[in-house]
């Protein structure tokens, strides 16, 4: 097993060091190059139809990566580049989704699509959160009734204190 | 290990409940007395986004399924 490498890296950006940057400087921060899903989804469709980027897909595919996260990259590195938008890159996706897999099936491959995924991990989620909020009620319900057999005790208490001539009898 | 959310598998899924109508061809005799349809050949459907990238994901979609068709 390697160990943790304990000396710091110098090597890693500084805090902040994106917002110093000229506004303009990157490509993201310039109008996007392709500005409509059919102009974005025609450049998907003629970079990935090349022999070259359907051979890259398929090695990525065999090696476990979903089809969905590999989409999911593809659009942001082009909205990273400048190429689209990120709303017309998330319109592009399930066309780049879809492609994928029709150049997983051409290559015969049994790639994972990672739509399924999605769904089970909201539903942890959605599992982890109410069990919390099941707890979170459980133990304010547990501390707040010792205090009411409290205060019922306390009431009791008084009422048997009350031993003076002008009392008033229950 | 938490997954980082990808909006675009909900694209897909929302995708997916699109239904798109079929073109409907109607036979028509080519003779010049014969009655011109009411949809010009110049005149675009304007369609929205989500149906835009529908025909697209159900054109290549079909094509994928002929392709698993074939080969089993």
């Amino acid at each position: 097993m390697a160990l943790p490498n304990l000396q710091p890296s110098f090597d890693a950006p500084i805090p902040g060091q994106s917002m110093v940057s000229e506004l303009g400087a990157r490509p993201w921060q310039q109008p996007s190059q392709y500005t409509t899903i059919e102009e974005a989804v025609d450049f998907y469709i003629a970079k990935m139809s090349s022999d070259d980027v359907a051979m890259q897909i398929e090695d990525i595919l065999e090696t476990g990566v979903s089809v969905a996260d590999l989409a999911h990259v593809i659009q942001l590195t082009n909205v990273m580049e400048g190429v689209h938008s990120i709303d017309v890159g998330v319109l592009a996706t399930p066309v780049l989704i879809e492609f994928i897999m029709l150049i997983g099936d051409s290559a015969d491959i049994d790639y994972k699509t990672g739509l399924d995924e999605q769904s089970e991990t909201v539903k942890k989620s959605m599992m982890n959160r109410a069990i919390k909020k099941f707890k979170e009620k459980q133990t304010s319900v547990e501390s707040e009734d010792p205090i009411d057999e409290s205060e019922n005790s306390s009431k009791d208490d008084k009422i048997n204190q009350l031993t003076g001539l002008m009392a008033r009898r229950v | 290990m938490t997954r980082q959310l990808n909006p675009g598998i909900i694209a897909y899924n929302n995708i997916n409940s699109i239904k798109l109508e079929e073109e409907k061809v109607v036979p028509t005799s080519k003779g010049l007395l014969s009655p011109k349809s009411s949809n010009s050949k110049g005149k675009a459907i304007m369609l929205d986004e989500n149906e835009r990238i529908a025909t697209y994901v159900s054109a290549i979609r079909k094509e994928r399924e002929e392709l698993k068709n074939g080969s089993s």
